[in-house]
This record gives structure tokens, sequence and C-alpha cells, in this order.
């Protein structure tokens, strides 16, 4: 409660501000444009297989060989670079963004998601398809957003999400999953504006291997702004970049594998192995 | 005596010249308040019959669009016109809601209960009339509240009638609606059990003992005493299951749960999800006998009517309908067998599940000793009445495999289940409601239904119904499992899948069944025969009273002389010798 | 009856069975209803009798005394001797044996069984014979059970997702538990159900028979279909059990499905019609399928997984080449 309060003032004060110092007009864009590549530092794991899509025969049917947990993949052969990071301006913007009139789509076939990770501006609808003859279910895992949880029975089933039910509010990053196909998930991330990438992966390098693990950011008004790279498993980066209008600035963003799984599980051992020995202890004792 | 009106029982308050709100709107009479009861829940009835149908298509024509009403169908229930697994999921939970606790108790306890009690033992009304009005005006905010839980984000609830957790608390918000129902239900039954039971301890006329009651009012005061002991821990386990939902507690959920991959971030844990299974079927087992036992009742009663012969066994009913409202509060675990449960409560549980069995045999047989000797009159209440037999016989016969762990085994969760307790409740309670509807119809209107409708209506859906059932037990024993949401994606299912078509076929000619019915329903409240305050020539103390009776029910207070089935008593001219007249010497 | 029993296409009343405890249950079942029969079938006559015999006429009158009915008690004490002999005689001794004499731990293969919406997860301890740790924090899509992969017991553990081996004839010990909500574990042709139950680990045991292989028991339920009657919903989990011809040209080779869905399933039908081919041989995709007996979710429908039972050679080897850490083949 007391956070919300302190959120509101907070906000009016902003609002404030920024109306009595004449804020940078809206939907502003530019023309300076920062692009990179994000790698994976020190020696990647090999990327693992998603579980055999046997038991539904039109998943097995649409995938010959095991598929790759996208969330794993690292180009070893391609300068360690990684594939599926979301890369935005986290701050530093001035002004608002209205959400663009067309939607952003999540088709769900051969029972995978594609895109596995994309990005939206806040309102913007959302189109869910189903290319599968098969019954999916879309659950959303929001925080802040709409949660739902719904199936999509047969092939060519379109929902659009709008205006109330898409994501209104600013999320990194919403997770979806389809219950059915639990190997099946779906990251977005909701911005509020339109500076967002998400790192190019062997599928939408257009045959070009170096465009594997890089991302663009264009047309943005000249500035300082605080950049964030996420990614499923590997976690956060930020950094700070400064540009002027009309320039172009190379950045790269370096992630290691995420510490906290392992950690929390060595603590947990060491909880047990303190139990048994206190129980042990007690068991002496009597 | 000279007036229409008895006042002197202190029911002045509502008579003729009262504004018609609190006449027929909030009445505190129990025969207003009975037909409130019955035409609220026929309506559910009739509602949880189409959510049927609807899923009954499903079942039939998998991922086909539903015709006619699919399209109307909002985005939680049917995408592009097919039912979706929520839809299916919520239809499920929620026919199984409404049948049990808002048409087929209501109409049993709220609504024969109401009206038939008090006239059976020559009272004015009950004993406590507000408590009744707000009894039915409960009962009708937990059905508002069920019904609203359709139109909210996220469709109705969707856990199964039985909602067990962990699923309904993590099921969307339709589940918070069900829950603050399901407490104004029990609440409302709560608070009619009392009056049933005070009404008949404390209003009965002059004469008429406990063994000269008719077995119709033995039947409601078990089945009062049931609901009063059965009803309040499910209202705690649903007060306990909105706090897990709504303040994040977790009574019923266990440490480390991973929903949709994600680890449950819980601030105790330590919950057990089968705390909550005890707590349901404490309550849902008796409420078996809630459902069945004013079926009993009703049937009795126009079977001695019909067979114009005393009932075989009076004593042994009684005796049996009390030691079955006593064995249904320790027989609830067997609804738990595959929960891993040991060999010594498993023994426990089938032991007290066989004995169980033997006061309904009993109660059977009694019934049907009671035609050997008689002369039956096959009219439409009786040819229900006649049906509920061999239909409940079905279903308590097919509650033997369940009831044994080794048999349930393969029998658990399947159709054989589905079809096992329809058995008891729709060809059996609800032919028996139907059976009294028609047999009282005349008391509440002074006019008959017509016998040609009532005949049309009864065997087309005589033989529905079994269209319908009959093949569950075939599907169950093939493997088919319940709440399937599309059951050819099972290789059991497949193989089963002509029945289920059988099944869907007989559910849909069973709705066209029922048009008779309801054209008779209505035309006959306007333009039925006419008729006297006794045309079934009957013994007990209702067909006393005028039809239909006035406010206060009886111009002079009856005085009970004989036991309730006095028929063809040898030596006098009549066939039958009502409870209030006095004997000749 | 013979209609209702053919209309579930195994001629028989259960599933085929394929275990050696599943043959008690059949039998009580099989006592159950002749005794149901047996029961009802004299009392349906009576019944009947009544009706007839006792109608209303002009010219007869009811009695006022009941019948004298020493038959009634009579019956009602058998029922409840006989009921006595159900549950004393032969329900409780089957359950006894299954509850309380689990096989030895070393005469045994342990298998847990991690359920969640809307899929079983089978975890078997490899050649160590050692189950590696679980962490709820680790699971993700590749790892759906959280498997704490670098432990030396996980090393060689195998996880499979709706996927279940088995061998025959050898006592096979599954400890059941959810991730999530409440699933029930239904093995039909095994005549094995239970619950499976967050927070909770539950074992089950069962032996499968020597003789059913997947191999084996797959011709063993084949069946023809005339053309006629041939429904896409009934047979959506057959296969072809021979080559289909017709003048000499294969329409339908041994191994092809009927299709994936209902349109692409009814087109393929159309055509083998209009090519003149009378009847199909059919035999089950996946003869042996676990199932999901209790509601979980939207798609409890959906949780299945298809079981492979194998000679203690087959299995063996099967196991030596799964537990070896897999290499993803890519391009990359």
């Amino acid at each position: 409660m007391c956070k919300k309060t302190a959120i509101w003032i907070l906000a009016g004060f902003v609002s404030l501000t920024l109306a009595t110092t004449g804020a940078r007009a809206d939907n502003e864009k530019g023309t300076a444009v920062v692009k990179g590549k994000v790698v994976f530092e020190g020696e990647a794991a090999d990327p693992k297989p998603l579980p055999k899509m046997d038991a539904d025969a039109v998943c097995s049917k649409a995938h010959a060989k095991p598929q790759a947990d996208q969330g794993t993949i690292v180009y070893k052969k391609d300068g360690n670079t990684i594939p599926f990071v979301f890369v935005y301006v986290k701050s530093g913007l001035k002004g608002k963004y209205d959400a663009p009139a067309e939607p952003v789509t999540l088709d769900q076939s051969g029972c995978m998601y594609h895109p596995h990770v994309l990005g939206m501006v806040a309102g913007q609808t959302i189109q869910i398809k189903n290319s599968d003859p098969t019954n999916h279910n879309i659950h959303s895992l929001a925080k802040k957003n709409p949660q739902f949880n719904f199936a999509q029975p047969n092939a060519g089933m379109v929902k659009e999400l709008k205006t109330g039910d898409t994501f209104n509010k600013p999320e990194i990053m919403v997770k979806i999953k389809c219950d059915v196909h639990a190997w099946m998930s779906s990251f977005i991330g909701v911005c509020t504006h339109p500076f967002f990438d998400v790192t190019k992966n062997h599928e939408n390098d257009g045959g070009d291997k170096t465009k594997r693990g890089t991302f663009e950011l264009k047309n943005l008004p000249a500035g300082e702004y605080e950049l964030e790279a996420w990614h499923e498993n590997f976690g956060t980066v930020t950094q700070k970049v400064t540009i002027k209008d009309g320039e172009t600035k190379e950045i790269e963003f370096k992630m290691g594998p995420k510490k906290s799984g392992d950690a929390s599980q060595k603590m947990k051992e060491i909880i047990v192995k303190e139990n048994g020995e206190l129980a042990n202890q007690t068991n002496a004792g009597k | 005596m000279s007036g229409h009106h008895d006042h002197s029982h202190g029911h002045g308050d509502h008579g003729h010249d009262l504004p018609f709100w609190r006449k027929y709107i909030f009445s505190v009479d129990h025969k207003v308040i009975g037909c409130q009861y019955t035409f609220t829940a026929l309506l559910f009835l009739f509602f949880g019959f189409t959510l049927m149908m609807i899923m009954r298509w499903q079942l039939a024509y998998p991922g086909q669009p539903i015709p006619f009403i699919g399209k109307y169908l909002s985005d939680d229930i049917a995408a592009d016109g097919v039912l979706v697994g929520d839809g299916y999921n919520a239809f499920g939970a929620m026919h199984g809601t409404i049948m049990v606790f808002l048409a087929i108790v209501p109409l049993g306890v709220g609504g024969f209960g109401n009206y038939i009690l008090p006239l059976q033992i020559g009272a004015p009304d009950m004993a406590f009339p507000k408590l009744n009005m707000a009894s039915y005006w409960v009962y009708f905010c937990g059905g508002v509240t069920m019904i609203a839980s359709f139109f909210i984000k996220g469709g109705a609830a969707a856990s199964g009638w039985t909602s067990y957790p962990p699923l309904s608390v993590f099921a969307s918000s339709g589940q918070t609606m069900w829950l603050w129902g399901m407490v104004l239900l029990i609440t409302s039954s709560l608070l009619g059990s009392v009056n049933f039971i005070v009404t008949t301890v404390q209003m009965r006329v002059k004469g008429l003992s406990f063994f000269r009651l008719p077995f119709f009012v033995w039947a409601q005061l078990v089945t009062s005493f049931l609901l009063l002991l059965a009803f309040p821990p499910l209202e705690a386990a649903g007060v306990l299951q909105l706090m897990d939902r709504l303040a994040g507690t977790s009574f019923f959920m266990p440490s480390g749960l991973v929903y949709a991959t994600e680890p449950q971030n819980q601030l105790a844990g330590g919950g057990s999800p089968l705390l909550w299974q005890h707590l349901f079927w404490f309550l849902a087992h008796p409420e078996v006998y809630v459902l069945i036992l004013p079926a009993m009742g009703i049937v009795s009663e126009i079977i001695a009517t019909n067979t114009r012969k005393p009932l075989w066994g009076y004593k042994s009913l009684v005796y049996s309908a009390i030691f079955l409202g006593f064995m249904s509060f320790i027989v609830w675990a067997h609804h738990m067998f595959m929960t891993g449960m040991g060999t010594t409560l498993s023994t426990f549980f089938q032991a007290t599940t066989m004995i169980i069995s033997v006061p309904s045999v009993i109660i059977l047989t009694c019934l049907i000793l009671s035609l050997y000797g008689a002369s039956i009159r096959f009219n439409v209440p009786m040819l229900f009445a006649l049906a509920f037999l061999p239909m409940f016989a079905i279903g308590g016969l097919t509650g033997l495999p369940l009831g044994l762990t080794a048999s349930d085994i393969h029998l658990h969760d399947t159709y054989y289940v589905i079809g096992h307790f329809h058995y008891v409740v729709a060809p059996g309670t609800i032919f028996a409601i139907f059976a009294g509807i028609y047999y009282w119809f005349p008391k509440v209107t002074g006019r008959k239904m017509s016998e040609f409708l009532g005949k049309l209506h009864f065997w087309p859906s005589f033989l529905f119904i079994n269209a319908v059932f009959m093949p569950m037990f075939f599907q169950g024993m093939a493997g088919l499992l319940r709440r399937q949401y599309d059951q050819t994606e099972q290789l059991h299912g497949a193989v089963a899948h002509g029945l289920t078509k059988m099944s869907s076929y007989g559910a849909w000619l069973l709705a066209i069944a029922q048009l008779p019915f309801i054209i008779n329903f209505f035309y006959s409240m306007f333009a039925g025969k006419k008729v006297g305050a006794n045309p079934w020539e009957s013994t007990t103390l209702e067909w006393a009273a005028p039809s239909p009776p006035p406010h206060g029910n009886f111009d002079k207070t009856p005085v009970v002389y004989c036991g309730p089935y006095e028929y063809s008593v040898p030596g006098k001219s009549k066939d039958y010798c009502p409870q209030h007249v006095a004997q000749e010497a | 009856m013979n209609l209702l029993l053919a209309s579930t296409q195994y001629g028989s009343w259960t599933p085929p069975l394929y275990s050696d405890h599943g043959g008690s249950i059949d039998k009580l079942v099989d006592v159950i209803h002749v005794f149901m029969f047996v029961i009802f079938i004299p009392w349906a006559i009576f019944f009947g009798y009544c009706l007839l015999n006792f109608r209303a006429r002009p010219g007869h009158k009811a009695s006022y005394l009941p019948i004298k009915a020493k038959v009634s008690k009579y019956a009602e004490v058998a029922v409840a001797v006989f009921e006595a002999f159900l549950l004393l005689g032969m329900s409780m001794p089957v359950w006894a044996e299954y509850k309380n004499n689990p096989p030895a731990s070393d005469q045994r293969l342990d298998i847990r069984v991690v359920s969640q919406q809307f899929q079983w997860n089978f975890h078997y301890a490899g050649p160590d014979g050692k189950f590696g740790p679980t962490n709820i924090k680790l699971v993700s899509a590749s790892n759906p059970i959280g498997l704490v992969e670098d432990d030396a017991a996980a090393a060689d553990d195998i996880v499979r997702v709706n996927e279940c081996h088995l061998p025959v004839d050898k006592p096979i010990y599954m400890r059941l538990t959810s991730m999530d909500v409440i699933h029930s574990f239904d093995f039909p042709t095994m005549r094995v159900k239970q619950d499976a139950i967050p927070g909770m680990e539950i074992p089950i045991w069962f032996r499968v028979d020597k003789s059913a292989t997947t191999d084996a028991i797959r011709p063993q339920m084949k069946m023809t279909v005339p053309m006629a009657k041939a429904e896409w919903y009934k047979i959506r989990h057959h296969v072809a059990a021979v080559d289909h011809k017709v003048k000499d040209e294969v329409v339908l080779a041994k191994g092809a499905d009927l299709g994936v869905d209902l349109k692409k399933g009814n087109e393929l039908l159309d055509q083998l019609r209009k090519k003149g081919l009378a009847e199909l041989t059919l035999e089950p995709r996946n003869p042996l399928e676990i199932v999901c007996a209790q509601l979980c979710g939207n798609s409890h429908f959906k949780m299945k997984a298809q079981v492979m039972t194998h000679t203690e050679d087959e299995f063996k080897k099967w196991v030596a080449e799964s537990s070896k850490k897999q290499k993803l083949e890519t391009d990359f």
C-alpha cells in the first residue's frame, strides 16, 4: 500500500517536472543506431536436447531429430555468441510512445513457439495462432500483466488479444507456456517504447552466420541511455551508452552462466546435512 | 371456527391483505417458499442438463463446432464455436454443482420438504417461518453467484465439483466465486435443516406419534440431521480453501510445488491436499443420502397410495432410514481408495460400505414386497415411482465393485462410476421427483396434470435415460476414464467411441422427451382438470387440507387416529381410512 | 448386450490384461457381476410378476395383510454373507498382498514417476542403481524434473518424458509423486491405478507378464474394420498391420497411420474407399498406454505416456545406451 502511494506521488512529481520543464515531444525518433552482439564469457556447455515429442504424433512428425533447448544454445563455432537475448533501452528515453497499430504474432507450429523470444510495445495487439492440428494451450505467467490460460484445439485458430486483454504494463519478461507440451515456452518483453531487439539465431540469420547473436536498435534519438540484455538462463547485463544524432555505436554484452540455481542447491544440501547430523545427535542422546 | 383462516397460530402477519411482494416474493408461508424452491430448482435442473448436452456434443464429435449455440459462447468456453478444454471442465464442474446443490437437494428438501412436511404433520407452517424465508433467499444468492461465475474473466470453476486442491487453488477466479457460492448454499441448507427438525419434533398434531408419521416425514427428518451434521465441515473446508486462494495460506498446499515449470515461492507450504478430500467427502457421502432419502420418501407415499395397501414393514423402513443416516457418516473414505490407503483403513471403509448396502436393500425389499397382493393403479406418478425401483437397484448394485478396493483399482474414475451414481440420482432421484410433482400437483394447484401427456413424458424418458447411462458401465469396464475432454485421445476411449455416441444421442432425445412435461406443467396449471381435496383417495394428512391449502393450511386443526397407510382395511366400506378420520366403533 | 460389448471393440468386458496380479482383480469384477445378475434377475421377475398379477382391475381387491416373506429375510442374510465373502475372501487379500508385500529392493526395478501438467516424467537410476538428487529450482524445458546433473549419482540417470520402458517378468516398483496438482497413474492393461499427490511419494508395484513385450502384443491386438464402418475417431491410434492392396497396388502401406486429424483422416478414408478398399486391418500404434485418471486441468485428456515392454536383455541394452550422455546433433 505504502509502496503504491509512494509510486503515485513520485509519478505525480515526475509528470509535473516533465510538464514544467517542457519535455521532448512524444513518439520522438532519431537517427542514431546502437548495434552489437552478445557473447558468452568462458567455456559454454553444449546445447541440451528437448524431451522427445513422441507422445503427440503431430509433434513428432514435425521434427525428425531431437530439438535443442533454445535457452541453452551458444554458437561456439561463431564466436560464442548467444541467440534469443532480448536487448532493450532500460532508461534514458523521454516522452511517451504509442503502440503500433499492427499486431505482434506468436505462432505455434511444429509444437514450438515462433518466435521463442519477442518484444512488443505495451498495449500492442498480440495475435496468437495455432498452425498445428493438435490441441495447444497458451498459458501466460505474467506478474504485472494479465495472466491467461486458454486452449486452441484446432489448426488455423487465431486469437487476438486487444486493448484490455493484451499486456499494457512494461514487464521484462512475460513467460508464455504450453502446458500440454511442457517444452514449449516463449518470452515476451513488454516495453514502453519501440527500441528493442532480439539477437538473431540460426533460423533467422538469413544464411549469414556472422549475424548470429547480433542485435540492432535503430532510430534512437540522441541521448544517454542504459541498455539491458536479458537471457532466460544467463540472467541480465546492463551497459551505458551516450549517442549523438546520426551516430552508429557498436557495443558487446558479455554473459556468463547464472549462478543462483547452483548456489541455492548447495545451500539446500548443507541444510539437509545439518539436519541429518542434528537428527543423529538427538538419537545418540537418547 | 367459522372463518376461512385459522389466525390463532400467530400467522396473521401474512394474510390475504399483504402486498404482492410480501405474499409471493418475500413470503414466509412454507407453501410459497416450497413453490419458489421448486421453480428455481427446476430452472437449475434444466440449465444443468443443457450444460451436459453441450458437453455430450464435444464427446460425440470431438473438436467440431457446436451447432446452433457454439458461436454465442464466450471465448473462454468455446473458440470458433469449438468447446475448449477449460470450457468443458467448467461445464462439467458446474453440471455437478448445479445438479447436486442447486437442483436436486433444493427440489427434494427445499421444495417437497417445505411444502409437504408441515401438511403431513398437520402443522399450520414451519416452526420458524422467517428462517425459512432466509433459507430460500440465501440459496437464491448462492445460485446467482454460481451463474454469475460463467460471465467473469476466465469462466466458471473448472476443477470438478469436488474441487480438489492444489488444482483448485491454482485455478482462475471462477473458483473463488464457486467457493463463495458454496458457503451461501451450505448456510441455506443449515437454516433449512434446523427448521425441519424443530418443526417435525414440535409441531405434530394431536395423535400423530412418531410411528404414525408418514415415511416421507421420516426421510426428511433423517435428511435434515445429515445436512445439519455433515455440512459444517465442508463450510469450514470451503473457507480454508478461500484463504489458500486469497490470503496466501497453505492449508491444502504442500511445500516444493512447481507450477508450469516455475517453483512456487510459498511462504508456508506444508499443507496437505488430502485434508481437503477428507473434509469434502465427509460431507459429500452423507450428501448422497440427502439426495436419495427424500426420493425414497416420495416413492413410498406414492406406492402406498397406488397399491391400495399398507407399506410392507413400515418399522423396518424407518429403522433402515435412521441406520442409513448414521452409517453414511463413516463410509466417506471409499471415495479415496486410490490415494494410497493402507490395508487396515481400506478394510474398515470397505466393511462399512458393505454394511451400508444392507439398509438400502431392506428399504428396496419393503417397497417391492408392498406390491404383492396389491391392487396397482398405473397412473403417471405410480409409473415414475415404479421405475425408480429397478433403476435404484441397478445404481445400488453397481456400487458393489466400486466399494471393494481390488475391483475399484480397475473401475475407479472410469465411466462405470458415472453410470453408477447417475443411476442412483438421475433415473433414481429425478424420476422420484417427477413422480412427486405429478402426485402433489393437484394439492398445490387444485388441478390435475394430464395423464396422456404424462405418459408421453414417462415412456420416452424411461427409454432414453437408460440409453444415456447403460453404455457407461460397458465403457467403464473397457477402461474409459471420466472427465475427458476428448475421449478418443486415448486408446481405451477411442475403442469405446461408438457407445459414447449412443449416450449422446440418448441425452439429446431425453431432452426432447421433456417437452410434454413442460407443456403439461404450464397447461395444467391453468387449464387442468379441477379436483377436490383428495383426488388420489389417500390417507395422509396433506389430503385433509383443501386444494390448494389456504394460509394456515387446515380449515380445522386435524386430530390423528391411526397410522399413515390404512388402505383396504377389511370390513370398511371405502378402501382407505384417512389418518384424521376417527375409526368407526 | 453383445452389441454393447462389440462397441468397445475389445470383444470382452475389460481391456486385455498383461500383468500377473490383474487376474485376481478381473476375477473379482466377474464374480461381482455374476452376483449382481443372480440378485437382479429373480428380483426383476418377481417385480414383473407383481405388476402384472396385482394390477388394478374390476373385481380385484388389495389385501390388507402383508405377505409373510421369510424368503426376503433369507435373501437379505445371503446377500450380507456373500458381501462379507467378497470383502474378506477376495478384495482384502488382493489389496493386502499389493500393499503389504512389496518385492525386496534387490529383486525389483525402481522407477521414480514425477507427474506434472500434463506429462509423465520417468526417472531411472541407470546402471549404478542410484537416483541423482533433484532441485525444483533447476526445472527447465530440457530438464523437466530438475535433476542436479553435475552430481555423481545423476551422471548415468535416465529421464524420459511420456515414454516408459519396462522389462517383462520382473517386479517393477514405481514411486509416484507430482510437481503441481493431483494426478492419477492409470495403466489399464496392467490393472494399475494410483493417485500421484504433490508432497507425497506413494509406491506401487506390478509385474508384466513374461510374454507381454510390446512387439508381441501389437499383433495380438489386431482388428479388421470394414471400410463402411471405418470412423476416424475410433481408429486414430491405429496403424495398418499389413500392406493394403487393391489390384496389386499398395494403397496403404504397413505401418502407415490414418491421418493426424479428423480432416486429413476423413480425406484419406475417402480416398481409400474410392480406390475400392474393402476393409482395414489395423493394430494399435502404442498398445500400452499410461493415462491420467484424475482431473488435472484443461489438457488432462492429453496426459498420456506410451509404454514399451522389453525382454530383460533388451531392457538392459536400452538402459546402457540411454544412460550415456546424449550429444545433440546440430549444425552450429
